[in-house]
């Protein structure tokens, strides 16, 4: 064997592990913000659980309180010592208003035609948002005044907020943790604004 | 036994006489530096293209549709927000999201007067503006199908 083909092997062998290594390292990395952001799935799991399990008690969604601050309402509802001051982020409950041009189910009446491919679920879904939006909304608190400036075929006049759209906000300390969580929760409704990332459990 | 002993030193004696000197295969240093050579590819390709099966996904990487579907969201929801705070006092709009305990990455709000304009970058080049007298619906229009991957 020449000196130029054992130069040859020894300089190809020391490439092909400076590349592995360089793929491996970074790798290791992912691996390691992938199991942080299975644990931020976790932990909206957990949350998501406690506001179900308060709405089945209170028939109304907690309210928002401070950023990184467990809700007082919450509370009974978490696992002992849960906070929203995560190691890898802060969490923040969210509680947005859902306004009745956008989001109002139409219930069937009697009398009206239903449509073929509308299934029972979906009737009994809207007679229950329905019922919610009216629990949840007195009717004198709901009117929206025109939006000023607006055409006034344009406004609508009868908006009101008729249900709620609830929400989980992580922004993680590291942003690539906010995209590798709502990559890997792909059923969960989320969105991803820069570092901050927001799950939808109710009302998207 | 010495008859044993001695078949013995003759088998080896043999054996060594037609061992022949070991020899690389011609073609080894080829094949290591073809495979060098792909490697590197990889690895350079892997690096330069922030490849997600390395480095994980990326905000960067959301399709340019999909991301400007999110910050629809976030501007739909903000504006149900700012809209519910104006009708719970009077028609006095907020002076900033904060005021609504919203803060959205790259999302800014002006108030003029009776209306306001909420103002999100989704890249360097392209913003996405909304104003008090346009329909918040538009917002959400197209966005909602970019809240949840299709199932297979």
């Amino acid at each position: 064997m020449s000196a130029k083909s054992a130069l040859v092997e020894v300089v190809s062998v020391l490439a092909i592990v400076g590349s592995i290594g360089a793929i491996a390292v970074p790798k290791a990395a992912t691996l390691q913000d992938e199991r942080t952001a299975d644990a931020l799935n976790a932990d909206i799991e957990v949350v998501r659980s406690a506001v179900y399990a308060f709405y089945s008690d209170s028939a109304y969604f907690p309210p928002e309180g401070v950023q990184g601050d467990i809700l007082v309402t919450l509370e009974p509802y978490l696992p002992a010592k849960f906070t929203f001051r995560r190691p890898y982020g802060v969490m923040e409950y969210r509680n947005w208003p859902a306004r009745a041009p956008f989001t109002r189910p139409v219930a069937a009446q009697p009398g009206d035609t239903i449509r073929p491919d509308s299934t029972i679920a979906d009737r009994v879904r809207d007679s229950l948002a329905d019922t919610i939006a009216g629990v949840l909304v007195p009717p004198a608190a709901t009117r929206v005044r025109p939006i000023p400036g607006a055409p006034a075929d344009s406004v609508p006049t009868d908006s009101a907020v008729v249900s709620r759209i609830i929400g989980i906000s992580v922004v993680p300390r590291d942003a690539r943790v906010a995209a590798i969580a709502a990559h890997r929760a792909r059923r969960m409704a989320r969105f991803l604004v820069g570092d901050k990332v927001t799950f939808i459990i109710f009302g998207a | 036994m010495v008859r044993d002993v001695v078949e013995h030193a003759a088998r080896v004696t043999r054996a060594v006489q037609l061992a022949k000197p070991m020899e690389s295969y011609r073609a080894r240093p080829m094949l290591l530096a073809l495979a060098a050579v792909a490697s590197l590819i990889v690895a350079t390709y892997a690096y330069v293209a922030r490849a997600p099966w390395v480095f994980g996904p990326s905000p960067h990487h959301l399709q340019p549709a999909a991301r400007e579907g999110h910050v629809r969201y976030a501007m739909f929801l903000t504006v149900a927000r700012v809209l519910t705070f104006r009708d719970s006092t009077g028609n006095a709009l907020p002076r900033t999201l904060a005021q609504v305990g919203e803060s959205w990455p790259g999302m800014s709000y002006h108030v003029q007067q009776d209306t306001f304009e909420l103002r999100a970058h989704i890249d360097s080049s392209k913003a996405i503006v909304y104003r008090s007298t346009q329909d918040p619906a538009e917002l959400a229009a197209s966005a909602t199908s970019f809240l949840r991957d299709r199932l297979p």
